[in-house]
């Protein structure tokens, strides 16, 4: 009796043990990895959405749920993300520089003190370039849409997954919502593919298809048949 | 009670047998064994058809702006049309006049549009089409486009929009695609040509010489199967494999291969002479193992020489295709004729030559069901529109009556049947483009739409007709999606207009050929369910008679 009295109490230790790993590995499993570059510029609860992941793996299922409102200011004094019809946004992190980067229209920058980082209209279409590959690292897809003000919205997170590169305001924004050149015409924007949209500036004569028209650098132009 | 519990436990534990064995097989496992074996049966299936059909898409890359191909002439449409496209822009075709569009005779009952419009005409440059449409050869497919549900406009801009639409819409490679793969909604894998050329290939095709699928426009993802391998032609011809000699050997010696290992066969380059090394340690390898079959010790080897007899075998049967010149000068003459002598033809009317002439010799190429893949490019109509647009619309217009007519001239040659009967066309293009130009002078055009009009052509067509829905043109309302360019929703999923095509090319005489079911067609396009019965053909998409 004693005997089996021990047998039993050694069992339920071994058990209990068992059952004390397994929740220790399931703690340990179930842990964000709070490292990262990412964990320097984002706050901790922003940054456990990220480690989930996308929140929809289809681009063209329904959009995320509302996500806490980042607060993060534009060099403008404006509120850089704001709620879109489609919940609030979420922006790419260090996008705040590359919105730093657009061209801004002359008549702006002749009376304002900040100044364009460009020299040239050329670096201007290229910054508008790097903001789009920015969306689509994390998108993963470029933004859907052709037109100016339809690509804007996209970019300042009216996408399923309410991913921002842009902010809602922007002196480089019109009034029609069109991202403008720094001679105050809307860029053009040519999807090509998924991974690839081209930008065209219409350049000083501010018309389109003009010789002096800028365009952004393509890599894989030549693959799309048109 | 005792023994009744024992048996509690042992009627699970067998309950969980069942089920682990059960599990391991896996749900997947039986439905593709399920699968399996109806494939399996199929190709046990009684008789292949006695019939000849060819399915032929041209595909237009860029997206073809089809407001400007099919025009209304009258109605609400008309004047949502001309409030777009005014006549001060350069890209308006007037309903009357100089440079009007040219006007289609409606059937008896009309066109069945009333809603839109009761009279429509094509582009001017197009009076082939117009005379093919009211000959009752062609007919079109009013809005059609790439869907992955039934979607509305007051869908399209809910917030959040709950009904999905195809991603990376307006975009041009990703709509190609999905036209061609006909399912938006998932990654690409193989184009519903290719899927269809899977099911049917061992069903219809028992003396088959050379892969169902052939292009004359290169790769293209239409006619990607899993087992189907597109072969593609140039518009001159076969090319061969470098390094083989197909100038001093017949194309039907090259068929030997690899049997074949005399220095004849291959070109005195270092191309020639690398092969037949190659060749040469493949042929010794196998002779080590004493087989003279094909069968090589790796498999790797194997695989290399498969490949390479296969594109051998192609090169032979098409190359003896394209041998047979009984009417090729008709055909010649019947494009010449089509464009005016001294005109240089262009790419699309050469692809369309050489698709009469592999039909011509077909055969020698042992295929009852083909599918040609052609295309032209140049529809990315951003600036310069109405030059542009005109010599696209001319070119098809005059390509289309150069096929037609070279299918007559090989019927003439061969003096029995009718060839026209056993041929359907059809258009696709990524998208439309929008009503609404991005500027008024002839320097500028019109961006990337949504769902537009294609044609449809062949004996089995039941031509003079405008199938599908033809939008109101009206902008930011009816069709229009978000803004107000006139960038319409399709009325008509790439699966339904696609299905219809490939009904047809399934069946022989009205019923589906032996050995497949409309179950089948859920097969090819297994969206197809979302949008109509995959039994049956709606009432305004029945393009084609089926008992022609």
């Amino acid at each position: 009796m004693t005997i089996s009295a021990q047998f039993k109490t050694r069992v339920a230790v071994v058990l209990l043990l068992h059952v004390v790993l397994i929740m220790l590995g399931w703690w340990l499993a179930g842990q964000q990895d709070s490292a990262g570059p990412r964990a320097a510029i984002t706050s901790p609860s922003e940054n456990a959405q990220w480690g989930r992941g996308p929140y929809d793996p289809s681009f063209c299922g329904p959009p995320a749920k509302p996500l806490p409102p980042p607060t993060m200011d534009s060099p403008f004094g404006l509120h850089l993300f704001s709620t879109t019809a489609l919940g609030v946004v979420r922006p790419v992190p260090g996008v705040l520089a590359i919105a730093d980067d657009l061209g801004l229209p002359e008549a702006i920058t002749e009376k304002s003190a900040i100044k364009p980082k460009n020299e040239g209209a050329y670096e201007d279409v290229q910054s508008v370039g790097i903001l789009l590959e920015e969306f689509r690292r994390a998108f993963g897809a470029m933004p859907t849409g052709e037109l100016n003000d339809e690509i804007v919205r996209r970019l300042q997170g009216e996408n399923p997954k309410g991913i921002a590169v842009l902010p809602k305001t922007h002196p480089a924004i019109n009034a029609q919502g069109e991202l403008i050149d720094r001679w105050g015409t809307p860029y053009r924007f040519h999807p090509e593919s998924s991974w690839e949209t081209t930008i065209r500036s219409a350049g000083p004569d501010k018309k389109m298809w003009s010789s002096d028209d800028i365009l952004s650098e393509s890599s894989s132009t030549d693959l799309v048949q048109k | 009670m005792k023994n009744q519990k024992h048996q509690d436990h042992f009627d699970t534990r067998r309950n969980f047998l069942c089920r682990s064995a059960c599990a391991s097989m896996g749900f997947t496992g039986v439905v593709n064994t399920l699968a399996h074996l109806r494939l399996v049966q199929s190709a046990m299936a009684q008789a292949a058809p006695a019939d000849y059909k060819a399915m032929v898409c041209l595909f237009l890359y860029g997206g073809n702006d089809s407001n400007n191909t099919l025009i209304p002439l009258d109605g609400v449409a008309r004047t949502n049309y001309e409030s777009a496209r005014p006549v001060s822009s350069a890209v308006h075709i007037p309903a009357s006049g100089t440079g009007a569009a040219l006007p289609l005779t409606p059937p008896a009952g009309g066109f069945g549009q009333s809603a839109a419009a009761t009279q429509f005409g094509v582009h001017p440059a197009m009076p082939n089409t117009q005379a093919a449409f009211n000959n009752g050869d062609l007919a079109f497919v009013a809005n059609v486009g790439t869907l992955v549900q039934p979607i509305d406009r007051a869908q399209y801009i809910a917030v959040p929009r709950l009904v999905p639409t195809p991603p990376q819409l307006f975009s041009h490679s990703d709509q190609q695609l999905q036209w061609q793969s006909s399912l938006p909604d998932r990654p690409f894998q193989n184009g519903w040509g290719g899927r269809t050329a899977d099911l049917l290939q061992g069903l219809v095709n028992p003396n088959s010489n050379v892969s169902m699928n052939i292009s004359i426009a290169g790769q293209n993802s239409f006619q990607v199967g899993t087992n189907t391998v597109q072969y593609a032609v140039s518009t001159s011809g076969v090319t061969g494999l470098a390094g083989y000699n197909t100038g001093t050997n017949t194309y039907a010696a090259a068929a030997t291969y690899p049997s074949t290992v005399a220095l004849p066969t291959y070109v005195a380059n270092d191309a020639g002479r690398t092969l037949k090394a190659l060749d040469t340690i493949t042929k010794l390898t196998r002779m080590q193992l004493g087989e003279a079959g094909s069968h090589y010790q790796h498999h790797l080897e194997e695989g290399y020489n498969d490949i390479m007899k296969r594109a051998r075998d192609n090169e032979a049967f098409v190359g003896t295709a394209l041998t047979v010149t009984a009417t090729t000068a008709a055909i010649d003459t019947a494009f010449t004729n089509a464009f005016g002598a001294g005109v240089a033809l262009p790419d699309v009317a050469n692809q369309l030559k050489m698709v009469a002439r592999l039909i011509m010799g077909r055969s020698t190429l042992g295929n009852n069901r083909q599918i040609f893949f052609v295309s032209m490019g140049g529809f990315d109509t951003h600036q310069n529109q109405p030059a542009d647009h005109a010599k696209l619309m001319g070119d098809l217009d005059k390509a289309l009556k150069g096929f037609r007519d070279a299918i007559d001239a090989i019927t003439a040659a061969e003096g029995s049947g009718n060839l026209w009967n056993d041929t359907l066309l059809f258009t696709n293009s990524d998208f439309t483009r929008t009503l609404q130009p991005n500027g008024s002078d002839a320097t500028n055009g019109t961006d990337h739409g949504w769902g537009g009009h294609q044609i449809v052509m062949g004996g089995p067509v039941i031509g003079q007709r405008i199938y599908g829905s033809f939008p109101d043109l009206a902008r930011a309302t009816g069709q229009d999606v978000d803004s107000n360019r006139g960038r319409w929703i399709p009325t008509t999923a790439v699966d339904q207009f696609a299905s219809v095509a490939a009904k047809w090319f399934m069946s022989e005489g009205g019923i589906y050929v032996s050995g497949l079911t409309s179950a089948d067609v859920g097969t090819i396009f297994p969206n197809l369910g979302r949008f109509q019965s995959v039994s049956s053909i709606p009432s305004n998409l029945g393009f084609v008679d089926f008992a022609v």
